[in-house]
């Protein structure tokens, strides 16, 4: 009953447009600052800000595991609920995106999630078939934010020669909130 | 859509013109005097959008006041004249399509609208409805008056979709070069990102409103991150790579440069790709060859996998399109006669339309954002063929026959 009140609120929060652009100012936060994020042999890294949260990036081929610190001054979520109830949590169409298990986490146990999302599209302007790849995620706890780790391999054939969620696994292991 | 035409003219007028010239944009007034010529006796449309919706005769009314600016032509087949009121008519059942059809009139904006024959298309028929898949319609901004055209296929199928369709090229690209006359930023705004989020937006709401499944995947991608809604379209045609956000409209030369960088790593990828796939049908060769593996099995797999193989070509001439495109934008950047452009990019970035137009978007994908998780479905999959072996059971059978003693590589 509980969930059902709490879910109209946090539809509304979720339903936050998207489109604003990160206000100038501040310098972007080093993610670095707050987390040990394991880096795997081969994968390039890039920090950026994704909705007005510090992520970073590791990629190898199509391959990608990011690490986003949400909660934060300019993040569009304040807490870890509005993600999960908004649209990056959510496969296309809208369904909620489904519950694969648990892990530990820098000494917590979180929900790991799966979802689909849209890969190779056609224009916009044209109806036809388009791809859908699995996105891996899960929330972390930090403090009084938090971090949304997250795994995809942007193909529908699978990579024969490098098992991406064995990396995806290992790089949960090691990952680690910092003490602040 | 802004159409490819539309972008054909972007592309030669950038290459050849020292700076581009427009007629100084009308006055309202100006534009007032002349639609009042072009309206039926009743004069100017003084109605509100709540009128409209609040009865059929306040629909009608707004309608037939639609109509004195928005020339149906129906190419000698009444039939095709009928189903464009129809389709007109249905937008206005939707609380945004009335806002907008009301501004479309206080704009003084015009339109011709007909059906086109758009090449390729075929009409079929999926899950026991009839579809296609080519382009629905696109919008000639530049002409005088602006035309849009609808895909002829229309008649046949998807009907629901065709007033979102139209409501995008109307209202979304047609009023908006209307609107950015009068802020006299018409040489700019179709370099901004926000003209055809804008117009996503616009036909995505009217959709909604009209109780209809939200089934576009970039309206998915714009509600859940509009950033990647614009890293996506700018590698998806070369028109939209050359698109700027505000910032970027200040000085576009570094944003180009990423963006060719980013096409020339994507343009390494596919030979990894097409690499990948033959990979997989050697696997499935062995697997069905030497250890017997029913073939029927890996029908489904062969055929993605064929489909992948087949696509490249098409993805690697876009990509192309897209460098050439960006080049030839980077090279406009240093050039002497690119310079009133970049300036003149760089004095409307602040515009007072550019900053409105990102107000009125928020506003709407606010409204939208609470439409599409109030009424969410499940992906409509073709029913799959019984006994076949998935990507994660291929996945597993290649792993174990890796560490088996069999010793084949592949």
């Amino acid at each position: 009953m509980k969930r059902l009140l709490i879910l109209p609120l946090l539809l509304l929060a979720a339903a936050a447009p998207a489109g604003k652009e990160a206000p100038a100012g501040k310098p972007m936060e080093k993610i670095l600052d707050f987390a040990s994020i394991p880096a795997g042999e081969g994968w390039t890294k890039s920090e950026k800000a994704e909705q007005g949260d510090p992520q970073l990036r590791q990629e190898k081929g199509l391959h990608v595991i990011t690490a986003r610190l949400a909660g934060g001054p300019a993040s569009r979520y304040k807490k870890p609920a509005e993600f999960l109830g908004g649209f990056e949590a959510r496969s296309i169409g809208g369904k909620p995106a489904e519950k694969t298990g648990t892990a530990v986490v820098s000494g917590a146990r979180v929900v790991l999630y799966k979802r689909k999302v849209p890969g190779a599209l056609p224009p916009p302007d044209e109806s036809g078939p388009y791809e859908t790849i699995l996105e891996h995620f899960c929330v972390v706890p930090a403090g009084k934010r938090f971090f949304i780790l997250s795994y995809s391999y942007g193909d529908t054939t699978p990579d024969p020669s490098f098992d991406g969620e064995r990396a995806w696994r290992d790089f949960l292991k090691a990952f680690s909130v910092k003490k602040r | 859509m802004k159409i490819p035409r539309l972008f054909s003219l972007l592309f030669f007028c950038l290459l050849a013109l020292p700076a581009w010239q427009f007629a100084p944009a009308q006055t309202l007034e100006e534009q007032s005097a002349e639609a009042g010529v072009l309206f039926d006796g009743e004069g100017r449309y003084t109605g509100t959008a709540a009128e409209a919706g609040s009865s059929a005769e306040g629909k009608a009314k707004l309608l037939a006041a639609l109509k004195t600016r928005v020339k149906i032509k129906d190419r000698g087949n009444p039939a095709e004249g009928e189903r464009l009121n129809a389709i007109l008519s249905r937008i206005l059942d939707a609380p945004t399509g009335r806002q907008l059809a009301t501004e479309f009139l206080a704009e003084g904006a015009r339109a011709e609208i007909s059906f086109e024959t758009i090449p390729d298309t075929k009409v079929f028929e999926l899950n026991g409805k009839k579809t296609f898949w080519t382009s629905g319609g696109h919008a000639h901004t530049a002409a005088n008056p602006p035309e849009v055209h609808l895909n002829e296929a229309y008649m046949q199928a998807r009907q629901d979709e065709a007033p979102i369709t139209m409501a995008h090229e109307l209202f979304g690209h047609t009023l908006e070069r209307k609107r950015a006359e009068r802020y006299g930023v018409q040489d700019t705004y179709i370099f901004h990102q926000n003209e055809e989020a804008n117009a996503g937006l616009v036909g995505w709401t009217v959709g909604a409103e009209l109780g209809q499944k939200i089934d576009n995947a970039w309206a998915w991608i714009y509600m859940a991150n509009a950033e990647d809604y614009h890293r996506r379209l700018k590698t998806n045609m070369a028109y939209y790579a050359g698109t700027l956000s505000s910032d970027e409209m200040k000085d576009p030369l570094p944003a180009y440069q990423a963006r060719l960088a980013d096409t020339d790593k994507t343009l390494l990828r596919l030979p990894l790709r097409r690499e990948k796939s033959e990979l997989w049908l050697r696997i499935i060769d062995h697997l069905i060859k030497i250890h017997q593996m029913a073939e029927a099995a890996f029908k489904t797999l062969l055929e993605e996998t064929r489909a992948v193989l087949d696509s490249i070509a098409g993805n690697e001439n876009r990509l192309k399109d897209i460098r050439g495109y960006l080049t030839a934008l980077i090279e406009k950047c240093g050039a002497k006669d690119g310079q009133s452009w970049l300036a003149s990019l760089r004095e409307k970035a602040d515009n007072e339309y550019f900053r409105e137009r990102a107000r009125v978007m928020d506003e709407r994908a606010d409204a939208l954002g609470k439409m599409m998780l109030g009424r969410t479905w499940e992906g409509e999959q073709p029913p799959a063929r019984p006994g076949q072996v998935t990507w994660p059971q291929l996945e597993q059978i290649w792993k174990t026959e890796q560490a088996s003693a069999c010793g084949w590589k592949p």
